[in-house]
């Protein structure tokens, strides 16, 4: 079951975002069920993502990072790590095909991903055939944020009463 | 001074304080401003800037000499036709420097003229002049992107130089002075980390969640001597897969090539590796299969089980046996895992036992909500850095950022008060401001029968009055609870009618079982 609810696209043609829902839709299939699966919205630019990640910051974004978006999405990475928020990028499939200037240097397009996962991409994917495992990965996360909530909610719950009743206890200097 | 004339100052004094380039060319095409930044790029004083003619070309040869004399054209800065057309523009503007290096900058052409141009001044545009605005990018080009911004393709030498702007950027965002807090033990750390990019050795990092673990050991890697050129590759152990395992120890498999700078593997939240992937990652160090530098995050909590003293404590030979002698440590973390990795071992201290870094640290997230607000909020009053100050803090930073954020939201004046802290914080602060009693003789009993009719009573509000939902809220039975709240008094209080009337029935059936 994928338990991310809500997922945001950014891209510019529709094609990860079609791609993403004929993953999900199968998976549904396969699974026989229909519930748990995410909704996805797509936005054009980043700032537009950005604003949505912020407001629904329990959501698994996924950028498309073409040649001309590379810098400002590394940097929206990197903010995002920082926020805990995490972000998985969509290579287009034109970036960095172009040959290397120096021979000593990577070819462009795994350097690229490997920069990606460095600004703290969850996962890089290059193809819809990689979708199932963004999928797996998602359902992780969820997982493990629920884990983290649980716990969170537990501490805070009773912090209020534990507060409250050891207030009240006596020999405090004990 | 006329109005047009004190605007005509103002944009002058803002233009002079950019660090672009910019210049203007008039209708006659002559240069009638410049500012410092343009000055120095093309290497000659302003006063033999300003007032020259930019032409297309030149009789004059395009020499150092002939630039440098105050006559000749400047034929290099002068815009194209479109833009002297009165059309906004982008192009490339070149220049010869001092040694007789090209130097090439991309360009807008801003049109000064008429704000509104009339249809017959349009119609007759060929014969109209204007003045033009040019605005320069602030780094040169190079040969490649040159050559890209001909043909309108980005470069190969774009995208790495994208990558390194990003690795500098990272650099100076997870420097050692990022690491707030003038404690003695953030000074420890911070001396830790100094050691740990120095060496180059694995390192693992203990800290409770949210205390800045990934902050560290990323200031530990952009602190690495090979500089932009050593990569980093995170990989959160909550989340990982075999599938994502394998890649990545694909990617670290020792290079062929010995220019490629040492990568860094970060393992984030090694307490939660399942022991299929500790088993491969292992073997992988053993086997020396991978080439990285290792630094690990784990919970404070996660301590290796020490060996027995009749264990071996080399890894040869007897390490099979020894992994089952010594069992996984209680948070599932294998002790032979731990020690290869904790060449240099970083213990981030709790927030609470760094009180005195808290005001700098509130500070610093404060300063963070103003950068992306339009509401600016100066700091925190004496009653707001108490209460801060009384609370524990079990989320570490990651709850005091969010604290933060609230309280920005919150606070309508210039200075956030205790009043704007999120709610927890002041149960916290009731809390402590009970004093302390003297000694004194209690009940037991009394004692926890108050406590548990607090609990019960909260529950009940928390259910809404729903006893079946208050019950399930405090892990007991609809009877128990139904006994409970007789037993305490509170069955009166808090039935209906019809619920005290079938309450007997319940707490009958319930002793019968």
């Amino acid at each position: 079951m994928i338990s991310r609810n809500h997922w945001i696209v950014c891209e510019n043609a529709g094609r990860w975002s079609a791609a993403l829902r004929v993953a999900i839709s199968r998976q549904a299939t396969k699974l026989g069920t229909s519930t748990g699966s995410p909704r996805i919205d797509v936005v054009r630019t980043l700032a537009e993502l950005d604003s949505a990640m912020r407001e629904q910051n329990r959501s698994l974004a996924l950028v498309e990072v073409r040649s001309d978006n590379l810098a400002a999405v590394l940097e929206l990475l990197a903010k995002s790590w920082r926020r805990n928020v995490r972000l998985a990028a969509l290579l287009d499939s034109e970036l960095g095909l172009q040959p290397s200037a120096g021979s000593s240097q990577s070819p462009d397009r795994p350097f690229a991903a490997d920069a990606l996962l460095e600004a703290g991409a969850l996962a890089v994917i290059d193809s819809p055939r990689q979708i199932p495992m963004l999928l797996n990965l998602a359902e992780r996360q969820t997982l493990a944020e629920g884990r983290v909530a649980d716990s969170a909610d537990t501490n805070d719950s009773l912090t209020a009463i534990v507060d409250r009743a050891w207030a009240a206890l006596p020999w405090q200097d004990a | 001074m006329p109005r047009s004339q004190a605007i005509a100052d103002s944009l002058t004094k803002l233009l002079d304080t950019s660090s672009r380039p910019i210049y203007a060319v008039d209708a006659q095409r002559r240069i009638v401003y410049c500012n410092p930044a343009l000055a120095t790029w093309i290497d000659l004083e302003p006063k033999r800037i300003v007032g020259r003619r930019v032409e297309f070309h030149s009789e004059e040869p395009k020499t150092d000499a002939a630039i440098r004399s105050e006559s000749a054209p400047l034929t290099d800065l002068c815009p194209p036709p479109h833009a002297l057309a009165g059309n906004a523009a982008a192009g490339t503007i070149s220049c010869l420097a001092r040694g007789g290096r090209m130097l090439h900058r991309t360009a807008e052409f801003v049109p000064l003229g008429r704000a509104e141009k009339s249809q017959k001044s349009r119609d007759s545009q060929a014969d109209q002049q204007f003045g033009v605005l040019v605005l320069l990018a602030s780094d040169d080009l190079s040969p490649q992107e040159l050559a890209a911004e001909v043909s309108h393709e980005p470069t190969a030498d774009e995208l790495h130089r994208t990558i390194r702007r990003f690795r500098r950027g990272q650099a100076q965002r997870y420097s050692i002075q990022s690491l707030l807090g003038t404690s003695a033990t953030m000074q420890k750390v911070r001396a830790q980390v100094e050691a740990a990019a120095a060496s180059g050795a694995n390192t693992l990092i203990h800290g409770h969640r949210g205390s800045g673990r990934s902050h560290v050991a990323l200031a530990i890697h952009y602190r690495n001597p090979a500089g932009d050129d050593a990569t980093l590759l995170p990989l959160d152990c909550e989340v990982l897969t075999e599938d994502l395992l394998e890649r990545a120890l694909d990617k670290l498999r020792p290079s062929r090539t010995a220019a490629v700078a040492r990568p860094t593997l970060l393992l984030e939240n090694l307490e939660r590796m399942s022991a299929a992937h500790q088993s491969i990652l292992l073997n992988a160090i053993r086997q020396s299969a991978i080439d990285a530098r290792i630094i690990a995050t784990i919970d404070k909590n996660t301590v290796p089980a020490e060996p027995e003293d009749d264990q071996p404590t080399d890894e040869t030979g007897n390490a099979d046996q020894r992994r089952e002698s010594v069992q996984q440590t209680s948070t599932g973390v294998d002790p032979i895992l731990i020690n290869s990795i904790s060449t240099i071992s970083i213990r981030i201290p709790r927030l609470v036992d760094r009180l005195e870094d808290l005001p700098i640290l509130a500070q610093f997230f404060l300063e963070a909500c103003n950068r992306n607000s339009s509401k600016q909020v100066g700091g925190l009053r004496p009653d707001a850095r108490d209460s801060l100050a009384l609370y524990s803090w079990p989320g570490e930073l990651d709850q005091l950022r969010e604290a933060m954020e609230a309280a920005h939201a919150a606070c309508k004046s210039h200075e956030i008060a205790a009043a704007d802290l999120p709610p927890m914080l002041h149960h916290a602060f009731r809390a402590a401001t009970h004093v302390r009693r003297q000694p004194e003789r209690i009940v037991l009993d009394e004692l926890l029968a108050k406590i548990e009719k607090e609990v019960i009573e909260r529950a009940l509000a928390q259910a809404g009055g729903n006893k079946s939902e208050a019950a399930t809220l405090l892990g007991m039975t609809r009877p128990r609870l139904y006994r409970r709240l007789v037993q305490l008094g509170l069955a009166g209080e808090e039935s209906d009618a019809g619920e005290t009337a079938e309450a007997p029935e319940f707490i009958e059936q319930d002793a019968a079982e």
